[in-house]
């Protein structure tokens, strides 16, 4: 069985009330519980092909309406109960509020508060690219809420701090960290840097070739006091040793403007020099084949020549004989231009055949004269 | 036991019904969703099939394809374009809305006959649409994020717009509102589960925006990664929690109350990371694939070196693309992936394998 059209199944088809009712106030008990068995016992599968025909003129768009909103016959009332099941993350939140099952609309606080600020720096300074540092407390790690090996709640920080210190002390000495950049109130960004880094520590820095060789050792990025720049290429340069997948660094930019010249320049130059090959080709060969075309034409004509004329009864004249005796007597035979001296056969010649038998000794002129 | 279902075109998601435990949603499209047509797949698994304890040992070995009986076809839907992503409607358990490479969303109705599908075609990306997401508490629209670097929020309730004169699909009618501050592409949107106007979007400039509807701009961006990010979701339970899957091959764990770096980065993918999913029934568990192949299940409560709990590999011959979590029946996953091929299987149950 094919599934009925929902737009008669559908409950209430022609209140136009319906239109605006949700899935679960929509849900007649009687007809969906008949659809929903016949549904349920004849799953059907159908393909719908590309270039289907075009719905039925009497659904109209507010029954097209209809029909979606009251879930096109199934009535929205199904095994289902008409809403979706709760999730697991709303059944456990109820479980633990007492169980009030009706409270998905508990929005959290938390993040309330957290994208209200963001929205309030974002509205303060719209094209700012750090509209979310908010300034609230961070959240501790995931693995330190939970009794994990990484240490207790509360002294994460402490562990990360440490490690920064730790490094500070070594390699980067005090010199650059105490100067003026770092003294103000950046520190509480450098302070979310230093985690981050904390979560790199073990892995990267204990590599130790690149931070003590060139990047730090170097020097100019850090003392020069382009702090910002200096970290751009340190980290990328980090990643770059660390991850081959990073694009390398650029190249200075005059310099890559003048290799975009230089490639213009070229691919201009090579554009041309493609277009006249392509022309002095096309030429030779229309020449080389309008040559060819005049000499095949030449041949032609020549051959159609004589078989037209061997078709008429002249027999081509072998050039190794000599001319006939009469050979300055205008002959009747040969059409107006065609009397070429001994291209037709020539009457009286020894051991020719005469082409019309009978005509002894005539030959052709005997042909033209009749008798 | 593990089961697979095996389609005709390249998988590109797979959404598990809210309102049934044995109902899925594939979305595929030919040719690797370069150029084709593409289907979308609605299938039933049958409930003793993929639910049931692992039989062991004869009793299916006994029967060759036992796996494959296992799947049955509910509806499948055709589109002149292929179909990048999938989701269900929340608010009614026949209706799913496919994002299409020509830029319109698809509503189709499992119930009504195939005439009426789809039911409505949204049609506003200038682009491919690359994600849809079904708002998880109000149940009433969705977003969809596009190719044209920009994410739009549809309601399905509102009056759709007249009918073309052509036939076909009735329109939708015009998005309630568009969210243009992306740079490039608009990878992924994932609605908070908690909250029913706060949803994230994962752009391919690196950036994840979290927007609330309530407010003209973006609440918060963040830079999550260098390179792009291509999935976005959010924890179930911990409602300022976020992940995204990035292409440099790390998964980022982010906290909007503190959006400068991320919580933690989990490593372990060899290739980019195609989608990330959290577990509805664990704060602390999350899936994940990759361009790699391999699906890896991590628990983000543990350090990041230890955190990948499971990796199944060998699975897909071909990139993964797809995965969900059955937010009905706990722990069970299934994953689709270019290899034609969608998987159903269970965390802790053994490693499925295709009859080839």
């Amino acid at each position: 069985m094919a599934s009925p059209s929902p737009s008669r199944e559908s409950p209430c088809p022609r209140d136009p009330s319906a239109s605006a009712c949700s899935c679960s106030s929509g849900s007649s008990s009687s007809s969906s519980h008949s659809h929903d068995v016949s549904k349920r016992e004849a799953p059907f599968f159908y393909s719908s092909s590309l270039h289907r025909e075009p719905p039925p003129l009497e659904m109209s768009a507010r029954q097209i309406s209809i029909n979606f909103t009251n879930g096109g016959g199934g009535g929205g009332g199904s095994a289902a109960g008409g809403a979706c099941p709760a999730k697991p993350w709303e059944r456990a939140k109820s479980m633990q509020a007492g169980g009030n099952p009706s409270a998905p609309e508990q929005t959290s606080t938390a993040l309330e508060s957290a994208l209200s600020e963001g929205a309030a720096a974002a509205a303060a300074n719209p094209n700012a690219a750090a509209a979310g540092t908010l300034n609230t407390q961070p959240p501790p790690r995931p693995w330190e809420t939970a009794a994990s090996p990484y240490g207790t709640a509360g002294t994460a920080y402490g562990g990360y701090g440490s490690t920064y210190g730790g490094y500070g002390a070594g390699g980067y000495g005090s010199s650059m960290y105490g100067s003026s950049m770092y003294g103000q109130r950046r520190m509480g960004g450098y302070g979310g840097y230093g985690g981050g880094y904390g979560g790199y520590g073990s892995s990267m820095y204990g590599g130790g070739g690149m931070y003590g060789s060139s990047m730090y050792g170097g020097g100019g990025m850090y003392g020069g006091g382009m702090y910002g720049g200096g970290y751009g290429g340190m980290g990328m340069g980090m990643n770059n040793m660390m991850n081959p997948n990073e694009p390398p660094p650029q190249a200075p930019p005059a310099w890559q403007r003048a290799l975009q010249t230089l490639q213009t320049a070229v691919a201009a130059f090579s554009r041309v020099a493609f277009l006249v090959d392509e022309n002095t080709q096309a030429l030779h060969f229309f020449v080389e084949s309008l040559l060819g075309l005049l000499d095949r034409a030449g041949t032609l004509y020549g051959e159609l020549a004589r078989f037209v004329l061997r078709l008429l009864g002249y027999k081509p004249k072998d050039p190794a004989l000599p001319p006939p005796p009469n050979a300055n007597v205008p002959r009747l035979g040969a059409p107006p231009g065609m009397g070429m001296p001994g291209m037709p056969g020539m009457p009286g010649m020894p051991g020719v055949a005469t082409a019309f038998g009978g005509v002894g000794g005539g030959g052709m002129e005997a042909a033209w004269n009749p008798q | 036991m593990p089961s697979y279902y095996k389609t005709s075109f390249n998988g590109y998601a797979v959404k598990f019904s809210p309102f049934f435990p044995d109902r899925v949603a594939i979305a595929t499209s030919q040719n690797f969703g370069i150029i084709g047509n593409g289907r979308q797949h609605v299938v039933d698994l049958i409930p003793g099939g993929p639910g049931a304890p692992p039989m062991m040992g004869g009793a299916a070995a006994g029967v060759p394809g036992a796996s494959m009986s296992s799947c049955v076809d509910v509806a499948a839907f055709d589109t002149a374009d292929g179909i990048y992503d999938c989701a269900w409607s929340e608010e009614n358990e026949h209706v799913l809305i496919s994002a299409c490479g020509d830029g319109s969303v698809k509503v189709w109705n499992v119930a009504a006959p195939p005439h009426a599908n789809p039911l409505r075609s949204f049609e506003g990306h200038r682009h491919e649409v690359h994600a849809v997401s079904w708002n998880l508490v109000s149940r009433d629209c969705f977003v969809s994020a596009s190719w044209d670097d920009s994410l739009k929020l549809w309601s399905v309730n509102g009056p759709p717009a007249p009918p073309m004169s052509g036939g076909g699909a009735a329109p939708g009618g015009a998005p309630i509102r568009s969210f243009d501050e992306h740079t490039y592409c608009v990878y992924a949107a994932a609605w908070n589960a908690a909250h029913k106007d706060v949803f994230a979007s994962a752009s391919g400039d690196g950036t994840v925006k979290v927007w609330d509807t309530r407010q003209p701009h973006s609440v918060l961006t963040v830079r999550a990664s260098r390179s792009e990010v291509l999935s976005v979701d959010w924890n179930k339970y911990a409602d300022c929690v976020f992940a995204t899957g990035n292409v440099d091959k790390t998964i980022g764990l982010w906290d909007v109350r503190r959006p400068e770096a991320p919580v933690s980065q989990l490593h372990g993918h060899h290739y980019a990371i195609r989608r990330v999913c959290f577990d509805p029934h664990s704060e602390a568990r999350m899936l994940s694939c990759s361009y790699d192949m391999t699906v890896r299940l991590w628990d983000t409560r543990v350090e990041t070196e230890n955190s990948c709990m499971r990796v199944w590999d060998g699975l897909h011959s071909e990139f993964c693309v797809g995965i969900d979590i059955s937010p009905l029946r706990e722990g069970f996953i299934a994953s689709c992936g270019w290899d034609e091929v969608c998987h159903f299987y269970t965390i802790d149950g053994p490693s499925p394998t295709t009859m080839r």
